[in-house]
């Protein structure tokens, strides 16, 4: 029997399509059967970061609406043998999916797959409440930035409504750097408020702009940070105790010799 | 004029639904019709109620809590996520809530409310008696709703965004205070200005 995880965060633009793409993908790399759904329908990505939009034929609607099979619709990964995607309808919107059918679904792929991991739209209407409507644990994503960091708590108290208790964070987009100057809110400062328990740490890395865009998740290739980070969250997801990521600053010449004089960094 | 105002019983309390596009006006109308046609619903006393649907101005949910009190129907609670029982204890006219306040939750009292936990920004307590937050006190609290101007707020760490007692409303000021005391903090009313003072001085 599978467990269904459902990543959101309120706040759009904070890396949830991202996360989920590297999760599923991570948790794949480690010989589990993972299916990744994309529940932000009218607006889908999920194809796109996983390098698979070609590939689309049937997408959730069709199913949930049964003009096809689950079968069908679902699109093998191409490096990746256990990874599969469901996609979202482009042409439909959030409406076209009620909680009830997406719960049956769930329920169907828990019998095949280890882990469903749905990607949830952006904010707090009907597609939010789809996405979580099957899920057994949930994953909130935010980045250190106050506004995120408001959506994500009040997605928490939404989740405590729907009987989802205890959902795990994701700090996504950390600049050491700017957390060192003190101009961005830290791991602490982001706990203090929403006090849920750490799943991982995310740095803000350039790799994720250039792997999105190539279509193949950040978590294959060996030497990105930010692949690090989520392939230490996928094996946490498993159970498995990793400690978080260490992010530290790379110091120019420049700094050095600051540093040594005892200047102040501008 | 068509009566959208929903009741659902649920077993920790009653839900009432209304919508967003009514005035306040129409709305106590149609509450007051509900009440009307519905009477077995709310019988019984010191009622746990949870208002959804609609995004309350300040002040409106208390106008409906009034309006169905004049109706002879006592509505203790409000709720805007109905809690679990071990979350939230009573006794005599305190409520004792073990969980954290978060962005968009709402709780009314009629009585004294202490927290044990944080009420984050965005979160919102109100009672008609005194607010005590074993923890910090991020989002805003109005105490003595009633027009009690002898209510107090107090909190471990005192970092609102609002205050209110009885019909007076503070915010916190625009700059940072720098100069924040770490050690736990009341507010209340001298000379009919909102006060926050340390904690200590009082003994």
């Amino acid at each position: 029997m599978g467990e269904v995880i459902v990543i959101t965060s309120g706040k759009g633009g904070v890396g949830k399509t991202t996360t989920s793409a590297n999760l599923g993908t991570g948790l794949a790399m480690m010989g589990y059967k993972v299916v990744l759904i994309d529940a932000d329908i009218g607006l889908r990505n999920l194809d796109l970061l996983m390098g698979l939009e070609n590939r689309i034929v049937y997408d959730i609607v069709d199913v949930v609406d049964g003009f096809c099979r689950v079968k069908q619709a679902l699109i093998k990964d191409k490096r990746y043998d256990t990874l599969y995607l469901l996609p979202a309808a482009q042409t439909k919107d959030k409406d076209a999916v009620t909680a009830e059918q997406m719960k049956k679904l769930c329920e169907e792929l828990k019998e095949e797959f280890d882990y469903i991991v749905v990607d949830s739209p952006a904010g707090i209407e009907q597609g939010f409440k789809n996405a979580i409507a099957g899920a057994d644990r949930a994953i909130i994503v935010t980045t250190p930035e106050v506004s995120a960091v408001r959506d994500a708590d009040r997605i928490i108290g939404l989740l405590e409504a729907n009987e989802l208790k205890n959902p795990k964070l994701i700090l996504n987009r950390i600049r050491q750097d700017m957390v060192n100057r003190g101009d961005m809110l830290n791991l602490d400062d982001v706990q203090e408020i929403l006090a849920i328990d750490i799943l991982g740490i995310v740095p803000d890395d350039e790799n994720i702009v250039i792997s999105t865009n190539k279509g193949e998740p950040a978590v294959i290739e060996g030497t990105s940070l930010a692949g690090k980070a989520y392939r230490n969250i996928a094996n946490r997801i498993t159970g498995k105790e990793v400690p978080l990521l260490e992010l530290t600053v790379t110091e120019t010449f420049g700094d050095k010799l600051r540093k040594f004089f005892g200047l102040k960094k501008k | 004029m068509e009566n959208d105002i929903v009741i659902k019983g649920k077993k920790e309390g009653l839900e009432i639904i209304l919508n967003d596009k009514d005035s306040i006006d129409v709305l106590c109308e149609k509450f007051k019709n509900t009440i009307n046609t519905s009477r077995s619903f709310f019988a019984q006393n010191n009622m746990f109620v949870t208002f959804t649907g609609r995004n309350f101005k300040p002040g409106e949910k208390k106008i409906l809590i009034d309006l169905a009190e004049k109706m002879g129907f006592n509505i203790k609670y409000s709720y805007n996520v109905l809690p679990d029982n071990e979350e939230i204890f009573e006794n005599n006219d305190t409520c004792f809530v073990r969980k954290i306040i978060r962005s968009g939750q709402s709780l009314y009292y009629k009585g004294n409310i202490v927290i044990v936990g944080d009420v984050n920004p965005g979160g919102e307590i109100s009672a008609t008696g005194n607010i005590v937050v074993l923890g910090t006190l991020k989002g805003s609290a109005y105490a003595g709703v009633d027009n009690d101007y002898n209510a107090f707020i107090a909190a471990t760490t005192l970092e609102p965004l609002q205050l209110g007692i009885g019909d007076l409303i503070s915010y916190a000021p625009d700059t940072d205070p720098k100069t924040k005391l770490n050690m736990p903090e009341i507010a209340l009313i001298r000379d009919k200005m909102i006060v926050i003072e340390p904690y200590k001085t009082l003994f």
